[in-house]
């Protein structure tokens, strides 16, 4: 028996426990956020010029952007690959993308010194950079999310546009323009949806060519002329497992019964992505011969060790294994690790491994820095909670209904 | 006249190239090319010559000694934080001795006097010729290289203030200190009596090194074996716990034979007694004693037996009434001063016993006197 | 249907148009390398570490320079400094391989490649290569991500962090604009009292250094930092040991920005990986379309 299934705004109190434990650490973010703005880098962050670069743009730039695969791998799966099947999953996904560009988008400008010169990126941009490269392309794909996001904003206020007092006389107009510019995506939405897909493969794996220039000073375990590959391959492969803990998680949190068989078909392409991308990290290393450092033991080879054995070799293992895919649990374990593996290596890259010449002072992240990094996620999954709460994303079965509905983000099929 | 000349100048210059075309070109020239050019193809419009080359260093043809050196220099051409530095150069010039003379500062001599450092080094710094430091850096690169050498906290002569006093003590205006200054002398070493040093050479282990008899009995001057000394040598603050030790070559010119042929004449089983000119079967008699070893043994580096005739050494002034008898310890009286030398010494042989039998038959020397001994 | 098909092809012709034009409008930062550069030979044989080059910097570039009697205080070499937001150019002081000679002092800032990483790096073109060597920031281009910092092999440039609006990159400028680009030699060029600083054209530096080197083999290793390192850089230095005990970080010859630029060119050249890529996931969606239309 097919249930079916529709995409709808989700009514549960906002307010839990765990929401207002996430209240207050956002609440605590801000604060420091403030402090930031107010008083400089240097009054909030232990960078220094030995580290310029610390957890906001390791954590908050890189993992998020890693983290936020799960949008483009998702629709790409569904669009471009076909696979309708798994339908369900890509409002989630596509609005977990945007909440988590967005966030990254604000941890560059919160890292920024000049923050409020952003607007010379796309105008003086130096095409020989690295960084103008995944800048841009962050900034066209967070435009290309909000552009994928849009049809659900319509689905949800055509014609419910109900606006009060002295506002009212906008009512029509703006629901004019929400039928314009649902009928203008119905029939573009196949461009957005690719070139998110070709923006997001090329700010991947150029997120990995930018240590590249930092030359010696990253260590050799993680200095690979082909990391912009490897970055790309963790990518794919932490993209699903994003998309099932998540499910996961709302699903829990929301008290709604997990999409079980969607999650167990889309965890089995998990394991042949990450052997893909376990093959390609330890080929470069047997090429290169860095395993040598692995003789050492030192903090940059033990946090190796981790990121390998624990973020990629066991999960890999239980992504092979049936019970895994059959157990709630041990999904959520499984992708929990892989999550954890992509972003600990973006974390290596950009922090553990790399070692300055000439080190006057150890970076080690300062309260505020943390308190900024957990208010942004904080923040997230609030903002996420609010959104599905609004808008119909999460879809739930629809007892009874048997018509032949496709529920895409509309446009794509008509 | 002008004409003559100018002739005779052509016909110079065109013999002179006409020679030279002889000689080939002057890449044939026993240098090195770059030696003189610094880039790789020297051209005619482009000769890259370099400045001051190495090999004509040893330019200066006038040589003075020391105590002819200029006494003091005060260095006021580049004053403006300090007093000016009041340059000890006779001092310098004596300490310069042991560390390669006077050349090693002045380094570079178009053949002629010694030349001051200003007619090569200009007080501006010249951007078209960059190997060529000014006069400031000129000065503070070859003062520098040898007052940190033996200063390691920088605190002793190394010290900006060592030679640039502030200007409250300006000592450049008050010539009472300055002729304290221009008296100084680097104080003469002390000569240690012998050096007994033991060596690898395991038949005859011992050398014995008479370091003062070099000095006082055969005239060395320290510069003779001192020459490539470096202040820190001595000055270092490990320099009295450091062994002293001897190479061949410190040796060298003057036993060279020795070296290569006669071990035994340094080395040997226990120490050795100090040379004694006796031994060479010819004692220094009163008046030989006091004469440097060179004295006898002219231009001889490594000395060697010399014929022992007086006449040998003292070739001229053999005629009576030019010689001075006195000097022998023997004036001679009125009758004898007259007297040819050849009628008492025989055959010019002045190593014989003087004869008398010539005119007196009964007379015989020593025991008879021409004259009084005198004392010498 | 066919509706949508003609708008979809003519979507992705417009995709390849847009991409082309963003390449030729993007342009990259002044980056020449001109034969007759300028650049500074530094002979740590020479240098003395009395700091004048220190004072001079800081008054040139009107940072707080304070008394110049204090700088010949030598305490400040037990711990290794490193250029700052508050000095452009500082001295260290390594011990000497031969025991009894003194320790060697080391002029560093800013080595002015010749291939800049920073040039390379900065995603603004906030740094750019002049054509007298010198290697300079702009400061109303720059954004403050401090990729530049990250970038520079010798770790050179530096951040106010401590600044809340406006905070500057600080390195040393080359004194572009007060000095260099009217051929007058920097300001602790001229401030060294040893003359261990020479301003000049690098080429004719780099004949000065070899011929220093073959004057006096005992005095220098035979090696010219800065001809061949990272490519190439503006300033020199001659040493009298190992460069890497003189504090000298390990860069290799091969230009800084090493392999990204080749990369980067790689997938921007006139857009081709891109475009091929959204080409060849159009297709397939394409495909796919049709076979579900089929099916219906």
């Amino acid at each position: 028996m097919e249930e079916y299934f529709k995409p709808q705004p989700i009514k549960r109190p906002f307010l839990s426990k765990g929401v207002i434990i996430l209240l207050i650490l956002a609440a605590n973010g801000i604060i420091w956020s403030i402090l930031r703005f107010g008083f400089g880098l240097g009054a909030v962050t232990n960078l220094n010029n030995q580290f310029p670069w610390g957890i906001w743009i390791g954590l908050d730039v890189a993992a998020g952007v890693a983290l936020a695969a799960g949008g483009f791998t998702t629709s790409a799966l569904v669009h471009i690959f076909y696979r309708e099947d798994f339908h369900v999953l890509v409002r989630p996904a596509i609005m977990t993308a945007m909440l988590g560009y967005t966030f990254v988008g604000l941890g560059v400008m919160f890292d920024l010194g000049r923050y409020y010169n952003i607007w010379h990126v796309p105008i003086m941009g130096n095409s020989n950079s690295v960084l103008f490269e995944v800048g841009i392309c962050v900034m066209t794909y967070l435009a290309t999310l909000y552009v994928e996001f849009f049809p659900i904003v319509n689905e949800r206020f055509i014609g419910r546009v109900h606006l009060k007092g002295i506002l009212k006389f906008l009512n029509k107009p703006i629901d004019g323009f929400l039928r314009f510019a649902d009928s203008f995506l119905g029939k573009t939405m196949f461009f957005f949806i690719i070139l998110g897909v070709v923006l997001s493969c090329l700010h991947q794996s150029s997120l990995g060519t930018l240590m590249l220039i930092a030359g010696k000073k990253v260590h050799p375990l993680w200095q690979t002329p082909i990391s912009p590959l490897l970055f790309l391959l963790s990518a794919f492969s932490v993209g699903f497992p994003m998309v099932i803990m998540e499910s996961l998680t709302a699903s829990r949190s929301l008290g709604l019964k997990p999409e079980m068989d969607v999650l167990r078909k889309l965890a089995r392409f998990i394991g042949p992505i990450l052997s893909v991308y376990l093959a390609f990290k330890l080929g470069d290393m047997v090429i290169r011969g860095t395993y040598v450092y692995l003789n050492e033991i030192n903090l940059q080879t033990i946090m190796w060790v981790i990121e390998i054995l624990f973020g990629v070799i066991i999960p890999l293992r239980m992504f092979f294994w049936d019970k895994v895919l059959h157990s709630r649990t041990l999904l959520y374990i499984a992708s929990l690790l892989v999550i954890f593996g992509v972003a600990l290596n973006r974390f290596n890259v950009f922090i553990i491994a790399y070692k300055p010449p000439y080190i006057l002072q150890q970076y080690w992240p300062s309260i505020g820095e943390i308190s900024v990094t957990v208010g942004f996620i904080a923040i997230e999954i609030l903002l996420y909670r609010a959104l599905v709460m609004i808008f119909p994303v999460i879809s739930v079965p629809l007892k009874g209904v048997s018509a032949k509905a496709k529920y895409a983000i509309r446009g794509v099929i008509q | 006249m002008k004409r003559m000349m100018i002739i005779l100048g052509i016909l110079f210059v065109l013999s002179s190239v006409s020679f030279a075309q002889q000689l080939g070109h002057h890449a044939k020239f026993p240098l090195r090319c770059d030696e003189c050019h610094y880039c790789k193809k020297p051209t005619y419009n482009e000769p890259c010559l370099k400045i001051a080359p190495n090999f004509i260093r040893e330019g200066i043809t006038l040589h003075h000694s020391v105590e002819d050196a200029p006494t003091l220099f005060i260095i006021d051409t580049l004053q403006n934080k300090y007093a000016p530095a009041v340059f000890t150069h006779r001092l310098h010039a004596q300490m310069g001795e042991m560390l390669g003379g006077c050349e090693s500062c002045h380094h570079h001599n178009p053949p002629g006097k010694v030349q001051p450092c200003i007619e090569c080094h200009k007080p501006e710094r010249q951007l078209n010729d960059l190997s060529r430091p000014s006069l400031k850096g000129a000065y503070h690169q070859l003062c520098i290289d040898c007052h940190r050498s033996w200063d390691s906290d920088w605190s002793k002569t190394s010290d900006c203030y060592f030679c640039h006093p502030k200007a409250s003590e300006d000592i450049s205006q008050s010539p009472k200190q300055l002729a304290e200054l221009a008296k100084k002398r680097h104080p003469v070493p002390k000569t240690p009596e012998v050096y007994v040093l033991k060596s690898d050479y395991d038949e005859a282990p011992v050398v014995t090194f008479y370091h003062k008899q070099h000095i006082f009995t055969f005239g060395l001057a320290c510069k003779n074996c001192h020459k490539d000394n470096a202040c820190a040598d001595c000055h270092a603050s490990d320099a009295k716990t450091k062994e002293i030790s001897l190479e061949h070559d410190n040796c060298l010119p003057c036993h060279e034979k020795a070296i290569d042929e006669n071990c035994e004449h340094c080395h040997g089983i226990e120490q050795k007694a100090p040379f004694n000119h006796a031994k060479t079967g010819w004692p220094l008699k009163v008046f030989h004693q006091n004469l440097t070893c060179q004295t006898c043994h002219k231009n001889q580096v490594e000395f060697s037996a010399l014929n022992t005739n007086c006449n040998s050494c003292h070739k001229a002034n053999w005629q009576s009434g030019a010689f001075s008898h006195s000097v022998t310890g023997v004036q001679l009286d009125e009758n004898h001063v007259e007297i040819d030398c050849e009628t008492c010494h025989l055959n010019h042989n002045f190593n014989a016993k003087p004869q008398c039998t010539e005119c007196h038959e009964d007379k015989s020397f020593p025991k008879d006197i021409p004259g009084k001994i005198i004392k010498r | 249907m066919s509706q949508s098909r003609r708008s979809f092809l003519k979507a992705m012709g417009t995709v390849s148009l847009t991409a082309v034009g963003a390449k030729e409008s993007k342009a990259t930062p002044k980056n020449v390398v001109s034969d007759d550069r300028l650049g500074v030979l530094v002979d740590t044989t020479v240098c003395i570490g009395c700091r004048q080059c220190e004072y001079a910097c800081k008054v040139e570039h009107g940072l707080p320079a304070g008394n110049i009697d204090d700088y010949s205080d030598r305490s400040v070499f037990e711990t290794m400094r490193r250029p700052d937001h508050t000095a452009l150019t500082v001295v260290n002081e390594y011990p000497a391989e031969n025991s009894r000679q003194q320790s060697v002092t080391v002029k560093v800032q800013c080595m002015h490649c010749d291939h800049p990483a920073c040039v390379s790096a900065c995603i603004v073109g906030a740094f750019t290569k002049q054509e007298n060597g010198a290697v300079i920031w702009d400061e109303g281009r720059c954004i403050g991500c401090r990729y530049c910092m990250v970038a520079c092999p010798f770790q050179i440039p530096a951040f106010e962090f401590d600044k809340t609006i406006q905070p500057r990159i600080m390195k040393c400028d080359f004194c572009y604009e007060t000095r260099t680009s009217k051929g007058l030699p920097t300001a602790c060029v001229e401030a060294c009292p040893t003359e261990a600083l020479t301003f000049g054209k690098r080429y004719e530096l780099i004949q000065i250094a070899h011929e220093r080197i073959r004057k006096n083999p005992e005095r220098y290793i035979d090696h010219v930092f800065g001809e061949h390192e990272v490519g190439g850089t503006s300033w020199l230095y001659l040493g009298g040991q190992e460069f890497l005990r003189l504090g000298f970080p390990d860069v290799g010859t091969n230009p800084a920005p090493g392999a990204t630029e080749p990369i980067q060119h790689a997938i921007f050249k006139f857009f081709v990986p891109p475009v091929a890529l959204y080409a060849l996931l159009g297709g397939i969606m394409w495909l796919g379309k049709q076979s579900s239309e089929e099916e219906e």
